[in-house]
């Protein structure tokens, strides 16, 4: 594969990323207690679309998920993510948002797809990550036993009641939705109202993004692909792009809260001294600092090379290993403020409860470690 | 062969290879040693207690499902009121609590409410308990019926009769009678966090709250900051240095919200435990008459540290509670919710989830009892191993239910959310579970000592 994007290109393009997070983003940001209303965060979207770090339906459209055969392409994007999500999670995790219907309707090659402007492209099952079937599928290994009826209702659930949750900000009009149709996972477009849409109130984190919780339908038009095997690829290379996504907001956050805790460390004095110098702190944030380097050399491994689908059993194994540690090191560092950590105008009670919130979107730790072995199994 | 329902994965009880029917064929003598009655964890917990005290949990659980539950959710999402607001739901839970004996039960029967047989046994292990099965169903709430208890127990540790009978109990018999008089426990300053909760930090700071002499008492400038239940407190054991000296002049002052010059200047925006405001007061020469000082003028500092001896039990009560809480709530996550056609529990890796957060809770709850069962005498060092450990482990429990829970556990109507921001707290107030582990130390510094000298 030819190498269209360089390293000194790769810099560039972060730098402009840093400049419009440092620059745009962070000056609409009234404070962590604060999340932005729906407007600025349109605003800041559309901004985002036209300096092109999130692209639009256009077809010379640029940014995020756009070029994942280049062996850069999936770093750049991830990278992009982290370095938002170092001002703002939930503005970063709403940019991933949005570019996925763009980056799948392109690879289904159905540009029909984004008919509505505002779609989700919602990649949670009901509940797990369809335990052992989901790998059996995705390796292409023989469907056993109850696994198509697992499929079929991991991503239709059946169960009276049961809805998919979906963390984007209301109001998207329509749903590219993954289906199990006993032969692979393909793709439909579900106007919003087929889905009979609930608010699923507050959540844990990301607290700029809504919680929405969607009923099953079928109703909606398919998109394809007809092939099984074109369809098993995408899908894989949908979740390996979704994980990247996670782990990459998940740095971002961290690196914010480390900060603040690196700083908080300098400043306060306690028994008589600046308390960086009391080991107890120390290790506290030796543990940030531990965590932060470990997650960013596994997203740098996850977003090695072009877009493959069939690396997601090493994507799955570091994103396992990934939010545990994040998750520590978010913990640790509020640590760090005591009393005043736990409060929401400090900033780090926040980062903590992204960080949770992302450990449990699209697969927790323990789920995605189910999903390896099985992965590793059948390969 | 199976008869009866069973897991998938199990026998039915009623099968021959399990234990059930087979011990029953074993001989008449030998059965009752083995065949233990089908029983939820929380009854066999509670056959172990002394009597008093297991009338006391069963007393709190039923408070806690009738008043707390159906306030848990909504008040955690309620907007954030101003200082000194109060939710109206959270002003009948308080009248309420007063009229059930729940705001008075430190003290026993009849300074208070407490049962005198619960008396018998350590104070620490009764409020233990009730933090145990408050927290359960709402740690907020907890919070705001407790922190009331810790601006008590100042002056009872002062042994100050004259105090109890002028501030504690009149404002028991205002709350028994349905008027809650809430107290406060005021240590924490801006400028310092832990200080107050650790005599090394503490002996190289300058204090910020401080009381001048002046005719006929003493006169109070300063701050204090994230005070539960500050904001409606009607009166407060605060802390404070003597003009020109150090932390160890610390006295006890038992200030009231009407004395002029007494301001709660904000309550915080808190991660969770929203129920209870964290409150921050302000002092702008306060004059307390000398009949307000608390035991006698430099012993606050010995009876903050005995609160908190005390105190920290309780915490660790907090931990095994909001952990037993996530665990109830995740098996019934589990057992209601079906993929292809099954319900979750059925699922081998479920069932290892919900059996680690059993044990860890039945752990945590084991070593905070053991350690509260014999605590006539609060120590140090025990009740800072059970508060941060119970805390930790609580912390990984409701990591675990909300692991299990999913995606599913994000959403503030599964509770686990709120459990786990309210769990949060517990690794944070009545001293960090850094300087926790510093007080096991502390208190262990004279064995330690004689080994480095031996040596």
């Amino acid at each position: 594969m030819e190498t269209l994007l360089s390293k000194e290109d790769l810099r560039t393009a972060l730098s402009e990323v840093r400049r419009f997070a440092r620059g745009v983003v962070s000056a609409r940001i009234e404070g962590p207690e604060h999340p932005l209303p729906r407007p600025t965060l349109e605003r800041l979207l559309s901004e985002a679309t036209e300096a092109g770090f999130v692209p639009d339906a256009t077809e010379e459209a640029t940014g995020l998920w756009v070029d994942l055969d280049d062996p850069m392409g999936p770093t750049l994007s991830a990278r992009t993510i982290e370095t938002l999500a170092a001002v703002n999670p939930g503005i970063a995790w709403t940019c991933h948002v949005r570019a996925m219907p763009v980056w799948l309707a392109r690879r289904l090659n159905k540009p029909e797809a984004l008919e509505e402007k505002e779609s989700v492209v919602p990649l949670q099952g009901y509940h797990g990550l369809g335990r052992v079937a989901l790998p059996r599928y995705l390796a292409g290994a023989q469907l056993e036993g109850d696994d198509r009826a697992m499929l079929r209702d991991w991503l239709s659930p059946a169960q009276p009641g049961a809805r998919r949750v979906v963390h984007a900000p209301a109001g998207f009009k329509a749903v590219l939705s993954p289906y199990f149709d006993g032969e692979a996972v393909r793709w439909i477009r579900q106007p919003i109202d087929a889905l009979d849409p609930l608010p699923a109130g507050p959540t844990l984190g990301l607290d700029e993004v809504d919680a929405v919780a969607l009923a099953s339908s079928d109703a909606g038009t398919p998109l394809g692909p007809d092939d099984p095997e074109e369809a098993r690829k995408i899908f894989a290379e949908a979740l390996v792009i979704q994980s990247l996504a996670l782990v990459a907001v998940g740095i971002g956050c961290l690196r914010h809260a480390h900060d603040l805790a690196r700083e908080q460390a300098r400043s306060r004095v306690q028994g008589g001294q600046r308390i960086e110098h009391h080991p107890a702190v120390q290790s506290l944030i030796g543990s940030a600092d531990t965590a932060l380097l470990a997650t960013d050399a596994l997203l740098g491994r996850m977003a090695e090379g072009p877009l493959r689908g069939n690396r997601i059993g090493d994507v799955f194994a570091a994103r396992a290993e990934a939010h545990p540690l994040l998750c520590r090191g978010a913990t640790d560092a509020l640590q760090v403020f005591g009393g005043s950590g736990y409060m929401q105008d400090v900033g780090m009670e926040k980062a903590l409860r992204d960080s949770q919130q992302l450990r449990l979107m699209g697969g927790t730790p323990g789920e995605l470690e189910r999903f390896v072995s099985e992965w590793d199994r059948v390969r | 062969m199976n008869q009866q329902p069973h897991l998938d994965g199990y026998l039915s009880p009623d099968h021959p290879l399990s234990p059930r029917g087979l011990f029953a064929d074993l001989p008449a003598a030998i059965r009752p040693m083995v065949t233990p009655k089908v029983t939820t964890v929380w009854e066999q917990d509670t056959a172990t207690l002394p009597s008093a005290l297991a009338r006391a949990r069963k007393r709190y659980r039923s408070f806690a499902e009738q008043e707390l539950r159906r306030r848990a959710l909504p008040i955690d999402s309620a907007p954030h009121l101003e200082p000194g607001e109060l939710h109206p739901s959270l002003a009948d839970l308080l009248k309420s609590a007063g009229r059930e004996g729940m705001l008075t039960d430190l003290l026993p029967r009849p300074l208070g409410s407490a049962s005198l047989g619960g008396y018998r046994h350590p104070l620490v292990w009764t409020q233990a308990l009730r933090a145990e099965e408050l927290s359960r169903v709402c740690a907020g709430q907890m919070l705001l019926l407790s922190a009331h208890s810790l601006g008590v127990i100042p002056i009872v540790f002062a042994g100050d009769l004259a105090a109890m009978r002028r501030f504690v109990l009149p404002a028991y018999r205002q709350s028994l009678a349905g008027d809650p008089h809430i107290f406060a426990f005021a240590i924490t300053e801006p400028s310092a966090g832990s200080d107050a909760e650790e005599g090394h930090g503490a002996s190289g700071r300058r204090p910020g709250t401080v009381a001048k002499r002046v005719n006929g008492g003493w006169s109070l400038q300063g701050r204090k900051v994230f005070i539960s239940g500050g904001d409606i407190a009607k009166s407060i054991t605060v802390f404070a240095a003597l003009e020109n000296e150090g932390i160890e002049s610390w006295t006890c002052f038992l200030v009231t919200s009407d004395m002029p010059g007494f301001e709660v200047v904000r309550t915080e925006l808190k991660m969770g435990m929203r129920a209870s405001a964290a409150a921050e007061i302000a002092f702008h020469d306060v004059f307390v008459p000398d009949d307000h000082v608390i035991g006698q003028p430099r012993q606050g500092w010995a009876i903050n540290r005995a609160t908190l001896n005390a105190s920290r039990y309780a915490v660790a009560g907090m931990g095994v509670g909001l952990a037993q809480g996530a665990t109830e709530a995740a098996i019934d996550f589990a057992c209601r919710t079906e993929l292809a056609g099954k319900a979750l529990v059925n699922f081998q890796e479920v069932q290892l989830q919900i059996a680690d957060m059993m044990t860890e809770t039945s752990a945590i709850r084991g070593m905070l009892w053991q350690a509260a069962r014999k605590a006539y005498v609060a120590r140090q060092d025990r009740s800072s191993m059970c508060k941060f450990h119970c805390t930790d482990r609580a912390v990984h429990v409701v990591e675990m239910a909300l692991e299990l829970m999913g995606n599913h556990g994000t959403l503030h109507d599964s509770g686990v959310e709120k459990i786990y921001r309210d769990a949060r707290l517990t690794q944070i107030f009545e001293g960090t579970n850094q300087i926790n582990r510093l007080a096991v130390i502390e208190d262990q510094q004279e064995q330690l000592l004689a080994r480095i000298e031996r040596n």
